[in-house]
C-alpha cells in the first residue's frame, strides 16, 4: 500500500540523494583543486548541475507518488512544472 | 545571499543572483527533505504553487539579461520594505494557540489541500485548511518572477501570502515554501547557467556553506514559537532592504543623478 508516509520517504530520499551527490562531486572538485588538477573545474560544474537536476528529480517522484494515490489533478499540476523545467533546459 | 556577494565581495549582481540562485536550490532540497518526512511540507499546496512561480521565474530570468545591474538593484530593495512591514503587522498580532487537534477555521469548506502536522511547540497535531489557492497561485507567478530577477528565494513572498492569504500556519508555510522554491530557483539557475553566470567554484563553496547554515536553522525552526520567528525574520529583511537600497542609491550618485 503506497501512503503517505511512503510518498513523503520517497521525496526525502531522492532530495538527500541529490545533495549529498551534489558534495560528492564538489568534494572530489576542491582535492583535485588542491592537486592542482585541470578536472577539477568539471566536477564542480558537474556538482552544480547534479543541485540543480534534483528539484526535477523530485517533481517525477511527485508524479510518479501522486498517479499511485489517484490524485489526477496533482499529478497534472507536477508534469506541468517538469515541463517547465525542461523547457528552461532546452530554450 | 545576493546583498551579501553584491557588498562585501562586489561580485556583479547577475553572477551574485545566478550563484544564489544555485544555493537557493541546495538548501531548498537539504531542508525539505527533513520537512517532508516530518510532514510539515504540504506537498499539494506547494506543487500548485510551484506551476505558476516556476512560469514567472523561467520568463524573468530570460528577461533579466537584458536589465542593467542598477535597475535590478533598486527593485530589489524597493520589494523588501513591503514584505518586512507585513511580517511585522502579522507578527504583533495576538498570537491566539490553535488546541491541538482543532482545524483553525471550522466554518471553511473542507478542501484537497488541508493537512496537519506535529508541533513541538504546541506538543500536538495542529490542523489547518486552506483557503485562496488560486489568488496564492496568482501571486506565486509574481513570488517567482522576483526569484529569477533578484535572485531571492521567493520564500520572501511566499511565506507571508501563504500564512496570511492563505490560512496556513508559519512553520508549515515555511517548509512548503522552501520545498516549492527550489523547483522555481533550479528553473531561473539553470537558464543562468546557460548563459554562462554562474561560477563553478564560488558556487560550491557558498552551496557548502549554506547547507551547514540550513540544517543549523532547521532544528530551531522546528522548536520555535511561531511569531518570535515572524519577528526575526521581519527584522533581518528591514535591515536588507535598507542596506541594499543604500547600495542602489550610491551607484545613482556615481553617475550623476
Amino acid at each position: 500500500m503506497f501512503s503517505e508516509k511512503h510518498f513523503a520517504r520517497l521525496v526525502q530520499r531522492t532530495l538527500l540523494a541529490g545533495v549529498v551527490l551534489c558534495l560528492l562531486l564538489f568534494f572530489f572538485g576542491f582535492v583535485l583543486r588542491v592537486l592542482e588538477s585541470p578536472v577539477a573545474a568539471g566536477f564542480f560544474t558537474a556538482g552544480v548541475l547534479a543541485l540543480l537536476l534534483t528539484p526535477a528529480a523530485r517533481v517525477l517522484m511527485l508524479i510518479y507518488g501522486f498517479c499511485r494515490m489517484r490524485e489526477l489533478f496533482m499529478a497534472l499540476s507536477a508534469f506541468a512544472v517538469l515541463a517547465l523545467l525542461l523547457v528552461a533546459f532546452i530554450l | 545571499m545576493v546583498p551579501f556577494l553584491v557588498l562585501a565581495l562586489k561580485i556583479p549582481i547577475h553572477q551574485a543572483v545566478a550563484v544564489s540562485l544555485v544555493a537557493i536550490a541546495a538548501a531548498s532540497s537539504a531542508v525539505a527533505s527533513v520537512n517532508v518526512e516530518r510532514g510539515l511540507t504540504n506537498m499539494r499546496l506547494g506543487i500548485v504553487f510551484e506551476t505558476t512561480m516556476a512560469l514567472g521565474s523561467v520568463l524573468s530570468a530570460l528577461a533579466a539579461g537584458f536589465m542593467p545591474a542598477r535597475a535590478v538593484q533598486l527593485m530589489f530593495a524597493l520589494s523588501l520594505f513591503p514584505v518586512s512591514f507585513m511580517m511585522f503587522m502579522k507578527g504583533r498580532r495576538a498570537f491566539v494557540a490553535a488546541k491541538p487537534g482543532m482545524p483553525e477555521e471550522s466554518c471553511a469548506a473542507a478542501g484537497r489541500f488541508d493537512a496537519s502536522f506535529f508541533d513541538p511547540a504546541l506538543k500536538g497535531e495542529r490542523a489547518y485548511r486552506v483557503r485562496n489557492v488560486l489568488s496564492g497561485s496568482v501571486v506565486s507567478f509574481f513570488s517567482g518572477c522576483l526569484s529569477g530577477l533578484l535572485g531571492l528565494g521567493g520564500g520572501i513572498v511566499q511565506v507571508p501570502v501563504m500564512t496570511l492569504m492563505c490560512g496556513v500556519p508559519m512553520k508549515a508555510a515555511a517548509a512548503t515554501s522552501n520545498f516549492m522554491i527550489g523547483v522555481s530557483a533550479a528553473a531561473s539557475a539553470f537558464v543562468y547557467f546557460k548563459k554562462g553566470y554562474v561560477l563553478p567554484e564560488l558556487a560550491a563553496v557558498i552551496v557548502i556553506g549554506v547547507l551547514f547554515g540550513s540544517f543549523l536553522g532547521i532544528h530551531a525552526l522546528y522548536r520555535a514559537r511561531s511569531e518570535k520567528i515572524q519577528m526575526v525574520f521581519s527584522v533581518i529583511t528591514l535591515l536588507v532592504a535598507v542596506k541594499m537600497l543604500m547600495k542602489a542609491m550610491e551607484a545613482g550618485r556615481l553617475v550623476g543623478w
